[in-house]
Parts: C-alpha cells; structure tokens; sequence
C-alpha cells in the first residue's frame, strides 16, 4: 500500500533542503570573491543576487516548514532529488545573467553537468568568459565530485536530523568513519589535500611554461578542481590541449585516477594500511578494466592508421581513456578528430571505459569497478554452487577494506541498478538517433552524459535541440544519483496520485 | 568549397582565406595543406615542448565577443599555432574578458594530427601578420541588476538578522510541524 506523504513529511523536505540549498549559497562567495578581484562587477551582481535568493530560499523555509522531525528513508531521498534541483536552478542563475548563455536551459545544462562532473557544455565563447565565471564552472565540479550533500553536512549536522539517509541518497553508500559528518569532513580533507597538490604542481608547470604568475594559479587551480573532480571543464575552449604539455598531462592523469578512486581506501590508505592498494578487490577490478579497454583503445587507433608513431599513439589513448574510464572528460584533441580519425573500433572502447567508469564512493560516475567486479563473482558463485555437491555451501569473498562474503541481495542490486544504467545508455542513443545522428554517435554522447564524462564526439552545442538537452539533463541526474533517489521521485509522484 | 582553391599565400586577401570551420567540418581535406587563416589570438604565449604557441580563435566572436556586448551566436572555433620564433612578439593583445585580442593572419601547414607534436592537432606557422590590434574591452555597469542584487541582499540580510534576534531571546521556544 502506498502511503500519501503526510503534511509533516512535506514540511521535513522543505525544511532541510533549505539548509542544504543555504549551505550552497555560501559556496558562491568564492566566485564573488574572485569577481571582486577582477573588478567583473556584473558578475558580482548575478552571484550577489544568487546567493541572497538561496538565503531567501531558507529563510522562507525556516520561517514556515520548520521543524525538528528527523528523516526517515522516503523522505531524505526526496531531500536529495529536490536539493538538487533546487541547487542546479539557483546555481543557473549566474550563468544566465552572464550573457554567456543563450537560454536558462542551457545554463541549467551546465550546472547539472557541473554539479554532476559531467563536462558537458553549452557555454558560448568561453575564452572571453570572466574569471569569477571560470571559477563557478570549475568549482561546480568540484564541489559535485564530493557531492553537495556532503558539502551541506559538513555544516549543516548538528541541526540535520537523519543525515545518513540524505548522504547515502547522494549515491554514497560507504561512510568512512563512524559518523556521517566526520565521515563528510573526511572527504573534504582528502579532497582539498589533492586539490592544494594537483595546483601547486600544475602551477610550477603553467610558469615554466610562461604564463603569468595569476594565470598560472588559477589554471592550475581549476584543472586540478575539475580533474580531482572528475569533471572535466576547462578554462579554455581547446580544453587540456592549451597546455601542449606532457608533464602537466601526466599529472592531471594521476589526479583523475586518484579522484576516481573510492574515498574508503583513500582513507585507509592514509591511515597507513599501505596493502590496500593491492588486495583491494574494487581497485582491482578498476585496475584490470584500465588495462583491457587501454589495450582495445590502443589497438583501436593502431587499426585506424591515425597515428603514425606508437608515442604519439600510446600518448593519446592513454590520456583519452583514463579520461573516459575515470568519467572525467578532458580532451586534448578536438571533437573532430575523435569522430573522424579514431575510427569506431578505438571509440567504442571508450564508450565500454565510460559506461563502466570508475571506483564507488569517490568522484567517478558510470556502473563502477566495484559492481562489474560483483557481477562476474556472482556469475562464478552460481556456477561454482551447480558444480558443487548439493549438500555443499559455496561462499564468494572479496577484500574491501576487510573480508565480506558476497550476498545474493548485493548480486540482485548489482543486476538492478547495471540494468538501469544500460537502458538509460540506450534510451539516449535512440534519442539522438530519432533527431538524425548517427548509432555510434549517438550512443557516444548518451553513455558520456549518463556516466557523467563530458568527452563529446559533436553532438552536444547550443544548437542541440531542447529536448535532447533535458533529456541529457535527465541523464546526467539520473546517472550521478544511481537512480535510488530518483526512483523514489517517481513513487512519490505515484503515491501523490494513487497513495492513501 | 573545394579545399584545393583555398590553399593561400603569405599576406593573403580575404579571398584566399580559409575559416577554421570549413577545415573542421572536413579535415581530411584540408590535412597537411598549407593555409592562411585568421582570428584571435587568444591568452598568452605557452611556451612547450620547445615551441611557442598561441592559441588562434576563428568565430563569430572576433568581431564582438560576448564580453563586448556581443551576442551569443555558439561555441568557441580555435586551434593551437605553433609560432615562428622570430614572429612571437609580434603579439601584443590575447583575448580574454578585459582584453580584445589581435587580429592575426596565420599562413603555413594544418595538422589534423601532428606527429611531431604527440598526436595533437595543430598549425604550423611559417609567417603570421597582426591585421588589426586589441585593446581593452570596458565593462558598463548593469544599474538595475546591482540594484536588484543589493536590494536582494539587504533583504536577505535583515531577515537574518531578524531571525537571529528572535530565536536568541531568553525562553523562546520555536513551534514546529
């Protein structure tokens, strides 16, 4: 029977998104601040006027839905989803009144790409796009790669009652240490640890390289924000490629791997179980995905005679799958060389590296090492039990962290949530093929926005129509949530219409 | 248009240019082809794998960016010039939100994938022309959106204020759902 929520429970949902969506709001004086600095004053008016309309946001909600009731499974999972929509529209705002956007959907493009470190993009004339803009972009990712709810609770605890549920919503089902806002701290602090690395190193590269002192710091900052992030937005329109330099690609490549990898072994790892790295069944499993959709890549453009040398060859299928299996995004090549040179064999390789994607719990997105890792032991478990006396009890075990025995529940939400993915996978190809692009494209584009990559063979412009971007819009969301939250969306619109 | 009647010479006229569309709507045609094209130089001189570069933008947004007022009319066409050495300075203005950058006119050799620089695609100049110089690009003030954001602060402001003022006061108990 489904129960229609009572108006206790709408008053939880607002209250609570309120503070996340107030917590948001601070965010935003970063890019103020830098808006300030480069006397963008504009700019500074449509972040000003954002951040007040989150604060409103939550003085509204404060005022009339207040309440102290905690959250019970249904009602965090609608906190989340509408969190999220709320964040993506108040977060459109400043893209919007940039002038750098041509309509609100297409703003709104960017923030749930941004949000959900896709990479996506529909800004129009990036290269002449204000720093303070840059930083929202890049800090977009950023923030999305730890999730906005972890952002919230990292403030936001002491008053949100029930955190666990709106933290494991956010498609984050492992909590590092024992409490949910230790376990959010925690994440920031790996986070910001790698961000200060990735920049300082990225820095010293952008001054030998003779940009100036300015420059230098905030392209590193923000390449290291979005490749931490597994985001994949740039400050310029030529992506990574503006660079033109191996060093600062060999390190935005360890900064993807290391964004892509789960926080728990981050954690674990710091806190010295050094071995980790290597029985880690997840890291594994991710680690024996890189090598086989790296060697179909490589082989891939060895068959498209592309590239004459084996560097150059190795250089760009190394750098392009890492960023495709981290579900990050960059390119240091343009779109149409990967539609016209690579040839489908290579391209279908990233497509099976993006809808993979990387490690659970960190800031990848796609299926994830850890469930295509259970779904071939639960395949070897259930031959294993045919092939065993009947009598006979077969167990599967995997080291994550520590020993687990492998459950059937765990096998069955593996299936659910893999199915999930594959139909959206397919359900945005025949999308791009019903408006006339082609399958290989189309499906490039539909895994890329589903698994939060960002990589684009073409497809995605201003020019795009709308629906294919609230569709790819819809994608990405679906994709970045593991579908759970959304899913219960859709049965609170359900119960709203059939519930008791 | 027909890749072998664009190819161009150094200083070429406006007929004998080749727009950077053209070349990445079909690149096999125009690969490994000497060309002249022209546009934006775009943030700086990166200096790399022992060459200079500059980054060349060749869109709509050469003649008024969406920072000058201009209206948006789709995304950024750029490539990356590796630079005569003797040429380099030449360059005074590189685009960005404060900045119009030069106009300049590139002639020499486009790579769709260049083996000599890693696999990237990219132009290699032979000579380049600066056509017109930039300048720095004014910002007018958005009046009624800075009023509309301090409005919107203050208002924001004082309702926290007042909030706080309320739930601070000795014995206040706050009524919930």
């Amino acid at each position: 029977m489904l129960l229609r929520p009572s108006k206790k429970d709408y008053a939880a949902i607002l209250h609570y998104s309120g503070q996340i969506v107030a917590g948001f709001g601070i965010t935003m004086l970063l890019p103020l601040a830098t808006a300030f600095a480069y006397r963008e004053w504009n700019m500074a008016s449509a972040f000003a006027l954002a951040m007040s309309t989150c604060f409103l946001f939550w003085l509204v909600t404060d005022r009339f839905f207040y309440t102290k009731r905690e959250l019970t499974w249904f009602t965090g999972m609608l906190v989340v989803t509408l969190s999220w929509a709320l964040a993506v529209t108040f977060g459109a705002i400043p893209f919007r009144l940039s002038g750098f956007y041509a309509s609100f959907v297409d703003a709104t493009f960017d923030v749930m790409s941004g949000f959900t470190t896709t990479g996506l993009t529909l800004i129009q004339d990036l290269d002449h796009a204000p720093y303070s803009l840059h930083m929202w972009r890049q800090g977009l990712q950023f923030l999305g790669g730890q999730g906005i709810i972890v952002l919230a609770l990292t403030f936001l605890v002491r008053s949100l009652r029930g955190a666990v549920k709106v933290y494991v919503g956010e498609a984050r089902e492992e909590k590092l240490v024992p409490s949910v806002r230790s376990t959010a701290v925690a994440i920031w602090v790996v986070s910001l640890t790698y961000l200060a690395l990735g920049t300082i190193v990225l820095m010293i590269i952008n001054l030998w390289s003779r940009m100036a002192l300015d420059r230098a710091f905030l392209h590193a900052l923000w390449i290291s924000m979005t490749a931490w992030g597994t985001g994949g937005y740039a400050p310029s329109s030529l992506s990574t490629a503006y660079y033109h330099n191996v060093a600062a690609e060999f390190v935005i490549v360890c900064l993807m791997i290391l964004g892509a990898i789960n926080f728990v072994i981050h954690q674990a790892v710091w806190y010295g179980q050094r071995r980790e790295l290597i029985q880690n069944f997840e890291l594994r499993t991710f680690s024996a995905v890189v090598l086989f959709t790296f060697t179909l890549t490589y082989l891939g453009l060895g068959r498209s005679d592309a590239f004459g040398s084996l560097a150059s060859r190795f250089r760009m299928a190394l750098f392009h799958l890492i960023s495709a299996q981290t579900d990050t995004g960059f390119m240091s090549i343009p779109s149409f060389a990967l539609k016209h040179y690579w040839g489908d064999f290579a391209t279908m390789a990233l497509i099976i590296a993006m809808s993979i994607g990387g490690l659970a719990c960190s800031t990848a997105g796609g299926i994830k090492a850890m469930r295509v890792g259970l779904a071939i032991k639960g395949i070897v478990l259930e031959v294993r039990k045919i092939m065993s006396p009947e009598r006979g009890v077969v167990y599967e075990y995997y080291h994550h962290v520590r020993q687990h025995i492998l459950k059937d529940n765990q096998v069955k939400m593996v299936g659910l949530i893999a199915l999930a993915y594959v139909s959206t996978y397919l359900s945005g190809a025949l999308v791009g093929l019903v408006y006339g692009f082609p399958l290989v494209d189309s499906l490039f584009e539909s895994v890329s926005a589903t698994a939060n990559v960002g990589l684009t063979i073409g497809i995605t412009s201003p020019a795009l129509p709308v629906f294919m971007k609230m569709f790819y819009i819809l994608q990405m969301w679906v994709g970045r949530l593991e579908f759970t939250a959304v899913f219960v969306l859709a049965g609170f619109l359900v119960a709203l219409a059939r519930g008791r | 248009m027909d890749a072998a009647a664009t190819v161009a010479h150094a200083g070429g006229s406006e007929s004998s240019l080749t727009s950077l569309a053209d070349v990445f709507a079909d690149p096999k045609a125009y690969d490994g082809r000497t060309l002249t094209i022209r546009g934006e130089a775009i943030g700086e001189i990166v200096r790399a794998q022992g060459e200079l570069w500059v980054q060349l933008n060749d869109d709509p947004y050469t003649r008024k960016s969406i920072a000058e007022g201009g209206a948006a009319q789709g995304q950024n066409v750029s490539i990356s010039v590796v630079l005569p050495r003797q040429d380099a300075n030449l360059i005074e203005y590189f685009g960005d939100f404060h900045t119009k950058g030069d106009i300049i006119e590139v002639t020499g050799r486009f790579n769709a994938i260049c083996e000599e620089h890693g696999g990237e695609t990219d132009f290699h100049a032979s000579s380049v022309r600066v056509v017109s110089r930039g300048y720095r690009i004014s910002h007018p003030l958005d009046v009624p959106m800075a009023v509309a954001s301090i409005l919107a602060l203050l208002l924001a402001g004082t309702l926290a204020a007042v909030r706080r003022h309320v739930i601070s006061r000795p014995g206040f108990k706050r009524k919930g759902w």
